[in-house]
Order: structure tokens, then C-alpha cells, then sequence
């Protein structure tokens, strides 16, 4: 018989070689569990954390380590949950994901068995602990991997469990299934093992009502400003984006606040625009526009009143790719940082980022700010990174800047 | 023998022919009894500046479509150099001419009109004069300013609307405005103008510029 490689399931059985495993691909059977985890079909269970295919184990572990500790009463809700289960839970090591699809004790029909229909008693039965047996056909159903029947005898559930694992056909996902029927006409519904919320209620963060193992990840809300309150920028929370109207209508002005006890300290900005021209705007070396020697339409331009200011006009934030605020010593003296970099949107919103630095001469960056699709991501770094401004430069990745000596590139 | 001018695409050379309706402020036009198929339009918004102060002219146009209370839908839809798309991409703003020299429309902001959200009642064409105050110009310095709306299926200008007034402190305008009546989408000349540029004109329409 010739080997057609397109073909699989047409090769020949080799059982002459034991030590091949037999592998065939899911049965075709309707409801057949692993069937449908295998091809992302898993049937709705609240939060399954385990269903992901070689997920490491430590998503597992935590609910189940979770459920011990929960109070057993949630667990009883699904009616006619046999409480027998109440093995031992192996504990972590064989792949949790229990109730359904990986839940190899489970029934195979999605319908209701009949089988076993425990009575359902409302409080956690101690199962009898009787270590389950390694190979045995899972008959108590559930069971072994059923995380949420109430967490006896752990002692016991150690021992059961490697030998679980050992057990070859629980974890044979090759093999037919031989899943003794369980009654649980409410585990379809997902309640079990690993179902943190048996009941809707509970675990609502875990509730993704997926019919894939997959999970999206966790919408991240970006920061943004509100109005009449200022933003204030700290190491838990570092950022803030601004919207489209406040990145491009009016300017956006950057101005370090600060005591004259702290020193002499100035300001700087080194920017990248879209077309790749790099440079620094220091108003303590008189270059006071970007580009340099744009005088007429500066897109970010330098002055100092009471405080050093540098201001960004946001009609050209398209031509802006990024930029990085700095402070240093204008005399060369030791700084004693403090005060705050306050930016300020054109309506007025304001984002305040507290300058807490030891007393250093270094070079400061103390904000970043980058254009992200036409919207302004703003972070407070409060970075000390170099002895002078071209180290700090270059420690921010502004490597087009060529320069003439540590403090001023070469225009 | 002279051919006649050909119908020219927006911005381009050439002289379109001036099919459309000319208004005066204030008239309207409907757009669908005009071009009864009418799925999408492109409203160009042209001027010439005669400035005196020797600084460049910038003018930016900008597209706002407004629901009921006359009020902006939502902030992604005030379509402006720095949000070129409404959020159902119904709205597109061509991008930006930065020094408005050359012929043909200076800015253009392209609509579908089958995309637009039922919402939507009306969508409102403004152009601002970017940094006026620090540069000392108005609109009084803008000449030949118009805005008109073509039919993108076959470049034919449906509509037009030459501003002709003096308008001396105004800083920002808007041309004009494209609404719905019932079933179908007329035009209306506005030029009405604001002494607050851009940010003015988008408070007032209710962006939250803050």
C-alpha cells in the first residue's frame, strides 16, 4: 500500500509498533466534547480558562486553586451536579480546564444523561474519599477534574492525581471516548469543574460567554483628560492621549514649574518630524525654533517668562513625529529637583507631571510625547539618563541628531 | 474651432462647466432633484488671498455633521486636517493644501451620502484661518472664496456658492451646509461668519475642544 501523505487517516495501521499511540482525528460525533474543543468549538463555559491549547498551566491552576478555597454552596447550584464527584480533585497538574471540553470525565452527549443522577443535596458532600483509581474508566464522571465539587480530602487528591495523569485515557484525545455518562443536564450550561461562577453572577471579569477557547484581550482604556481637573501623571499611571481635537487645534504648551530653589533649570526639546529631521529647541542656547531658523511657522517654539515654556502649534502635528521634553542645569550647577512640568491643551485641560528626581547635574527627560495616528500620547518619564543632553538624546533613540559638541546639534 | 472646456475633475485644471445652480446666501438647492441617483458628492471649498502682511495664508476646511440641536454627533465627527475620516467613513476630508496657491478647489471633503448616519441631519462645511489673531488676518484679506458641490459620479457641480461679502474681523466661516429634507439632500449657502476660528466654530457646534 503506497503511503499517500495527503491522507492520513488512509495510512496503514502499524500495530506492530506499540509505542505508536493511536492517533486518529476526533470522532465525527456530534456533541463530542473533545471534538468540538479540538476544533474551537467549545460549548459556552463561563470563563475557561484552561481551554487554550497548551496554555500554561498557571491559568489553570489559579482558578482551581480558587475554587478550593471558594465556599462549596455555589457549586451545588447546577441541580442534579452529582456530588459524588466529590473525588478528590486532582489538584492542578492534569490540565483543568474540566467542564467541558476538557473535561474528560464528562459525558460525551452535550443531552443530559440520565445516568447517575445523584441526588443533588445542597450542601458540599464529602465525597468519600476514596483515591480514585488511575486508569479506571472515570465512572464518578466529573470527578477527577471537576474542580468544583467541593474540595475534600486534598490529601487524597495529591495522590489521585498523578496517577491521573498516568491514566491514559482520560487524557487520550485520540482515542474514542469513553466518557461514562453524567448526569448533569446543567453541565452543558457550563457550570463545572473550573467554572469560577457557576452561576452567572460570580466571576463576571471570566465571562466571555465564548463559544471559542480564545479570549480577547482586556480592552485597554486609554487615559484621557477631563475638564476642569487636572491629569496628573505618576509612575502607576504614566500616560495620557490626548483626543484629535485636542491634538490639533490650537498648541499644546509644556512649562516647568519650579521654585528657584531648585536651580537653574531649562528647558529642551528634542523632536523627530515625519520627514526624519531631528534637532533640539533650547531657549537657554537661543535656538528657540523647530525647525531651526523657522521663524514665521515654528512648529514647536521656546520662551521663558516666569518659567521656561516651550509650546507645540498643533496645526502642524502631522509633520511631528515625536518629542521628548528635558531639563538641565543651565549653570552647570547641581539641581535639587522638584516642581511640576505642567501641559496645557488648547481648552485648557491640563496634565501635570510632579518632578520627584534626586538632586543630580544629569540631564533629566521628563516627558515624551508621540504621535499616534494623529492623537498625542503624552508620558511622564522623569528619566535622570545622561551627563549631558546628546547622552539623554541618544538614550531616547535620537540618533539623526548630529552634533556639535554635548549640548547643541548641528543645525 | 474652439472645443468647448471639458468637465474637469475636482482640483484639477480647467474649467468645469458650470452646470450648477449659483447661489446667493441664504438660498438652497436640492441636491437629489438635481442628480436624482446621487450617491456621493465631493464639496470643494477654493479662495485666493490677497494678503498684505507678507505671512503665509493658511486656511483649513473642516466638515461637521450635525444631529438634532444642531450639535455634532460626537467629537470623531468633525472632520479636520487631524481626523480625515468620520468614524463610518461616510465623511473624508481630501487633505490639506497648505499655501492655497493653484487653481481648482483648495480643499476638498468627499461625502457619501448613502453612508451618512440617519443621525446625522445635516453636515456643515467651515474653513478657518489657521493662527489669525497672531497674524493679523481675517477674512477680509480672502478673495474669491466659494464652495460648491459635485457630483462624484460624473464630476458634473451641482451647486455653487461664491462668497462675495466683505468680512473684515471674522477669522473662521461656514460656506455652507449640505442637509437632509425628507428623502432627499439639498444644499444650502450660509457664509456665516465666527471671530473665534476654529476652536470657536467647534464649540459652537458643540466638540468637545477642551
Amino acid at each position: 500500500m503506497t503511503i499517500d501523505a495527503a491522507a492520513p487517516d488512509r495510512a496503514v495501521k502499524r500495530t506492530d509498533l506499540p509505542f505508536l499511540r493511536r492517533r486518529s482525528k476526533p470522532v465525527a460525533a456530534a456533541h463530542s466534547k473533545i471534538a468540538d474543543f479540538v476544533t474551537g468549538r467549545a460549548t459556552a463555559h463561563a470563563g475557561q480558562p484552561g481551554a487554550r491549547p497548551g496554555q500554561p498551566s498557571a491559568q489553570p491552576l489559579n482558578p482551581s486553586v480558587g475554587q478550593r478555597t471558594a465556599p462549596v454552596p455555589p457549586r451545588t447550584t447546577p441541580a442534579a451536579r452529582p456530588p459524588v464527584p466529590a473525588e478528590p480533585r486532582p489538584a492542578p497538574a492534569p490540565p483543568p480546564t474540566a467542564t467541558s471540553s476538557l473535561d474528560l470525565f464528562a459525558p460525551q452527549p452535550v443531552s443530559p444523561q440520565p445516568v447517575s443522577p445523584q441526588p443533588v443535596s445542597p450542601q458540599p458532600v464529602p465525597p468519600p474519599a476514596h483515591p480514585r483509581a488511575a486508569s479506571g474508566p472515570p465512572r464518578s464522571g466529573s470527578t477527577s477534574l471537576d474542580l468544583g465539587s467541593p474540595p475534600p480530602a486534598p490529601a487524597t487528591t495529591q495522590s489521585a492525581s498523578p496517577a491521573r495523569v498516568a491514566s491514559s485515557t482520560s487524557l487520550d484525545l485520540g482515542g474514542p471516548i469513553s466518557l461514562p455518562p453524567h448526569a448533569a443536564p446543567t453541565r452543558p450550561s457550563g457550570s463545572t469543574s473550573l467554572d469560577l461562577a457557576p452561576a452567572p453572577p460570580a466571576a463576571p471579569s471570566r465571562v466571555p460567554a465564548a463559544s471559542t477557547p480564545r479570549r480577547a484581550a482586556p480592552a485597554f482604556p486609554e487615559p484621557r483628560t477631563q475638564q476642569g481637573i487636572s491629569t496628573i501623571l505618576t509612575p502607576f499611571a504614566p500616560t495620557v492621549t490626548l483626543t484629535r481635537v485636542q491634538s490639533g487645534v490650537g498648541s499644546l504648551t509644556f512649562e516647568a514649574v519650579v521654585a528657584a530653589g531648585v536651580g537653574d533649570l531649562r528647558l529642551g526639546v528634542a523632536y523627530q518630524l515625519r520627514s526624519g529631521r531631528s534637532s533640539t529647541v533650547q531657549h537657554h542656547a537661543g535656538r528657540r525654533f523647530a525647525p531651526p531658523g523657522e521663524t514665521r511657522r515654528p512648529i514647536i517654539m521656546a520662551s521663558r517668562q516666569q518659567f521656561e515654556r516651550l509650546a507645540l502649534d498643533l496645526r502642524q502635528v502631522t509633520e511631528l513625529e515625536r518629542c521628548v521634553v528635558y531639563a538641565f542645569s543651565g549653570d552647570g550647577g547641581r539641581l535639587r529637583w522638584g516642581g511640576t512640568l505642567v501641559a496645557t491643551t488648547f481648552g485648557g485641560d491640563r496634565i501635570e507631571m510632579p518632578i520627584e528626581l534626586p538632586p543630580s547635574d544629569a540631564v533629566a527627560v521628563l516627558a515624551s510625547v508621540y504621535n499616534i495616528h494623529g492623537q498625542l500620547v503624552l508620558r511622564s518619564e522623569m528619566d535622570l539618563i545622561g551627563r549631558t543632553v546628546r547622552e539623554a538624546c541618544r538614550g531616547y533613540g535620537f540618533d539623526r541628531i548630529t552634533w556639535l559638541d554635548e549640548m547643541s546639534p548641528v543645525d | 474651432m474652439l472645443q468647448p472646456a471639458v468637465v474637469a475633475g475636482i482640483g484639477g485644471e480647467g474649467d468645469a462647466i458650470a452646470m450648477g445652480v449659483s447661489l446667493s446666501k441664504g438660498g438652497n438647492v436640492s441636491l437629489t432633484k438635481a442628480a436624482p441617483n446621487l450617491t456621493s458628492i465631493a464639496v470643494g471649498l477654493g479662495w485666493d488671498v490677497r494678503s498684505t502682511s507678507g505671512s503665509g495664508f493658511d486656511l483649513d476646511a473642516s466638515a461637521l455633521a450635525l444631529g438634532d440641536s444642531h450639535k455634532v454627533l460626537g467629537d470623531d465627527y468633525f472632520v479636520f486636517f487631524n481626523n480625515l475620516t468620520s468614524p463610518d467613513g461616510s465623511i473624508e476630508h481630501q487633505g490639506d493644501n497648505l499655501t492655497g496657491e493653484g487653481e481648482g478647489d483648495d480643499e476638498v471633503v468627499t461625502i457619501k451620502l448613502t453612508e451618512v448616519p440617519p443621525q446625522a441631519l445635516s453636515i456643515v462645511f467651515a474653513v478657518s484661518i489657521y493662527d489669525a489673531e497672531n497674524r493679523q488676518q481675517s477674512f477680509g484679506q480672502v478673495r474669491n472664496a466659494y464652495i460648491r458641490v459635485v457630483n462624484l459620479a460624473n464630476d458634473v457641480e451641482l451647486a455653487r456658492y461664491d462668497l462675495t461679502e466683505d468680512a473684515s474681523v471674522e477669522t473662521a466661516m461656514v460656506f455652507g451646509e449640505v442637509y437632509r429634507y425628507g428623502p432627499e439632500w439639498k444644499f444650502r449657502a450660509i457664509g456665516q461668519g465666527y471671530a473665534s476660528g476654529l476652536a470657536g466654530i467647534a464649540r459652537d457646534f458643540g466638540v468637545n475642544v477642551g
